[in-house]
């Protein structure tokens, strides 16, 4: 296996986990599957934790699905940090109308204060 | 005593934003490790200025190098930890043996990597170039893997063991990941006999639970027995300098973090 080989191996089984791929041939699908449960759920924890305390509020129980669902849909892009991952969460749920446009000032107040988890 | 000047010696803990306070009230903390992406080398977090200021030494702790990628190693990466190891002055840096890259996407978490021949001529290139930007030493953590590649060459120990020596790096050995290969890769208890022990430089231990056959290092769980078990058999056989509790999520009061601690002391100093 050349490094271009395992290039294409890597990206394989990241879009299977992340991007709604095919297993890769010989790693076991369920363990596949297990893998990328574990990664949305990581995510999901870190945006919740990233998203300030009035989206939480507005959405309780729904926040969990409304981010899974985000999470399968936008597959995080090199270059793309989890804050911005976050911003753009928060971005459709004023798009929508779940969020009203007075949420903008709130959301100021947040980008502002310094220091928010990163994934580990 | 540790192999690394200055590195860490005792019991330490990771210092998370959650839990600053506590960090810093805790008694018999030697060390603390910090991760490197959650710093601004040009404004520490004051709580971490405190622990400085007491002496207590705190090591960056990578997760987005991606050394075991395949695509070219993201410089910026590598340089901001850099940074980050120069303004708390740590004696040592780490990552893991890991990718989180591939094809224009993140993971958001450390994915393991076949281990092969080729795999380990990426690592060990990529690790070259880090040490060639780092100003400290390179630890490597080995990760808990859910899901194996196929067509294994090298077991887990002797790929650890061949990446340090060709690359020099210091290994940084997490016992509960340890754990999650052996209950999830059904990896043999023989690891110790192959992992090179004299080049460990601090130990990690982390809660987690098991579930269906399988293990998952959640860091948000107690330390078990079994981690507990595997910790106190390395340090029979080689006792590293240090040992490092890592909590990362439904933290619970300190007592229970001080009685971990003090678990992982008297193990260690058994």
């Amino acid at each position: 296996m050349s490094r271009e080989d395992l290039a294409r191996r890597q990206a394989e089984l990241l879009a299977a986990l992340v991007a709604g791929g095919p297993a890769p041939d010989g790693i076991d699908p369920a363990r596949v599957a297990l893998e990328a449960d574990a990664l949305r759920a990581k995510r999901r924890r870190v945006l919740a934790r990233l998203l300030p305390g009035d989206v939480h509020t507005v959405l309780g129980d729904d926040l969990g699905p409304r981010l899974d669902a985000w999470i399968t849909a936008h597959p995080r892009r090199v270059g793309v940090s989890m804050r911005a991952d976050a911003d753009a969460f928060l971005a459709t749920l004023r798009a929508d109308g779940t969020l009203s446009r007075g949420f903008r000032a709130m959301r100021r107040r947040w980008r502002l204060t310094p220091g928010s988890p990163h994934p580990r | 005593m540790t192999p690394v000047p200055g590195g860490p010696e005792g019991v330490g803990i990771g210092w998370r934003r959650e839990i600053d306070l506590t960090v810093e009230r805790l008694a018999g903390v030697d060390f603390v490790e910090v991760v490197a992406e959650d710093l601004h080398a040009d404004a520490l977090p004051t709580s971490l200025e405190v622990l400085r200021a007491r002496g207590v030494p705190a090591l960056p702790h990578a997760v987005s190098l991606s050394l075991g990628g395949a695509e070219p190693l993201r410089h910026d990466r590598v340089e901001h930890l850099a940074a980050v190891a120069d303004v708390l002055d740590a004696p040592l840096a780490s990552d893991h043996v890991a990718f989180v890259r591939a094809g224009g996407l993140e993971s958001g978490h450390l994915l393991p990597v076949p281990r092969t021949r080729e795999a380990l001529g990426v690592l060990v290139d990529n690790v070259r170039a880090a040490q060639a930007m780092l100003g400290v030493p390179l630890a490597l953590e080995n990760i808990a893997p859910l899901l194996a590649w196929p067509d294994a060459e090298m077991s887990e120990g002797a790929f650890l063991a061949e990446l340090c020596e060709r690359t020099g790096a210091w290994l940084l050995l997490d016992v509960a990941n340890l754990h999650a290969s052996s209950v999830n890769l059904g990896q043999d208890a023989g690891v110790l006999d192959e992992l090179p022990l004299e080049r460990v430089v601090y130990v990690h231990a982390a809660g987690g639970v098991e579930r269906d056959g399988v293990y998952h290092d959640t860091h948000a769980h107690p330390l078990t027995e079994p981690v507990l078990d595997l910790f106190a058999r390395l340090c029979a056989r080689h006792r590293p300098p240090a040992v490092l509790l890592e909590r990362d999520d439904r933290y619970p009061p300190d007592d229970e973090l001080a009685a971990e601690l003090a678990t992982l002391r008297a193990v260690h100093a058994r």
